[in-house]
């Protein structure tokens, strides 16, 4: 019978995997007329406007405060605004992480390519651990801008190594490899 | 002893199903894709059309048959298996070093299939037929294995296989699910109701076939292969300058999460 579900659970994951991959080429046609900007991780550029907002819907008395250490009870409107930006640094990290992926893949040397995958993890368990704390405390209607920051400050920094990175591709006349990894990850 | 009316049904819709892929495979040019998936759709079609033979011939349950079915089975099961190992390196040709390592772990796997095979068969008073049920039951669970990781290795790394290849393993998946399952429920009856077992066997294939024919009603879309990026010896220091930069990330992701607990 552990046979059966084991084969049943396979054949779900299967489905699951290759609706992603029918995802994923619905996104690639969509992002085919995008703006190079776009394709580059952009949304934890709007930190401070979100972090001017949220010191805005605060009261008085928590202005005043250690802002930093606070931790605010959102209105509706407020927490909107924060998911979606939450949301975009989501976005932001999936970019940088597809086009470190896409060079990562490329390499002939399985050594090397161990040691690319250990940072990737290395990488990949601070952003979720600090998302997936952000989200529950955005389910509980609630948000440290400090935390916030931190995750932003992670997201951004995936980003200017992400651009610095494709800016040596670039100069070593790789402009389609460049532009093919923009356009197709 | 003959087949029965649904079972000829269903040989019938099987045989004419084969042979419509595997016309479908050459004019479409699949072969020209995946050449071992079309070599195993053509030994299905020559196994299929070699056992009507038999059974005309000799009847259901004479020893002609017996000898042409699992004989023949044997050649499927390689055939198969080495299809999916087609896909699996259509799907990884272009990153070396992730095929290097999936190479590997396949390797392993056909050989420790092949030990289990042997064990198991080595015990049984039937060797050759075990050894065969043995090497198609874990053939079919190793592929449902495979072709998650491949798919799982493709989101990793952002390898993607086209649309044939996906329809292909989603076949594959389907046909080898139905075949554990199905072996799972008749393994302690399946003598006593061995057609059953041989009709849902059938049934599944067909399953598996649909999902193959439907893409290729209409021509083949093109594979554009990945831009190259460098030679060798340059792509290994551009990665060095890669692995530099996530190391500086993850050292800032240490000093971040370390400030939180300042």
């Amino acid at each position: 019978m552990l046979s059966v579900l084991l084969a049943s659970a396979l054949l779900y994951v299967t489905f699951a995997y290759l609706k992603e991959q029918k995802a994923r080429e619905r996104r690639i046609e969509r992002q085919r007329d995008l703006p190079r900007e776009q394709l580059l991780p952009h949304h934890y550029r709007s930190f401070v406007e979100v972090e001017n907002k949220l010191w805005a819907a605060t009261a008085e008395g928590a202005q005043t405060a250690m802002w930093d250490r606070t931790r605010m009870k959102l209105r509706a409107a407020e927490l909107q605004l924060a998911r979606e930006y939450v949301q975009g640094l989501q976005k932001d990290f999936e970019m940088g992480s597809r086009i470190f992926a896409v060079v990562m893949s490329r390499s002939p040397e399985i050594g090397i390519l161990r040691q690319l995958e250990w940072q990737r993890i290395k990488i990949e368990f601070p952003y979720y651990t600090w998302h997936a704390l952000i989200c529950f405390r955005l389910w509980t209607g609630q948000v440290s801008p400090s935390e916030l920051r931190r995750l932003t400050d992670i997201v951004a920094t995936l980003a200017s190594e992400v651009r610095s990175m494709l800016n040596v591709f670039e100069r070593s006349d790789n402009v389609d490899f460049v532009e093919s990894l923009l356009r197709n990850s | 002893m003959s087949l029965s009316s649904f079972q000829n049904f269903l040989w019938i819709v099987g045989t004419a199903l084969k042979l419509i892929l595997c016309v479908l495979v050459f004019a479409r040019g699949l072969h020209r894709r995946l050449p071992l998936f079309s070599l195993y759709v053509v030994l299905v079609v020559v196994d299929d059309l070699a056992l009507r033979w038999t059974y005309h011939q000799f009847g259901y349950t004479s020893p002609a048959a017996k000898y042409e079915y699992w004989s023949s089975l044997g050649v499927v099961i390689v055939a198969r298996a080495l299809a999916v190992a087609e896909l699996c390196w259509r799907g990884l040709r272009h990153s070396p070093a992730v095929w290097l390592i999936a190479r590997r772990v396949l390797a392993f796997l056909a050989f420790a299939m092949l030990v289990y095979a042997v064990v198991a068969a080595a015990k049984n008073s039937s060797p050759v037929i075990t050894f065969l049920l043995t090497v198609e039951r874990s053939l079919d669970f190793g592929i449902a294995v495979i072709l998650v990781a491949l798919l799982r290795l493709g989101l990793r790394y952002e390898v993607w296989l086209g649309g044939i290849e996906r329809k292909v393993v989603l076949g594959f998946s389907v046909f080898s699910t139905f075949q554990i399952v199905n072996n799972t429920f008749m393994k302690q009856w399946m003598m006593k109701y061995f057609s059953w077992w041989v009709s849902a066997s059938v049934v599944s294939f067909e399953v598996a076939m649909l999902i193959w024919i439907t893409p290729l009603l209409r021509p083949l879309p093109s594979m554009k292969p990945p831009p190259t990026l460098f030679s060798e010896e340059e792509s290994v220091s551009v990665l060095k300058q890669a692995l530099e930069r996530m190391r500086r990330i993850a050292e800032e992701m240490k000093r971040v999460a370390r400030s939180k607990w300042k």
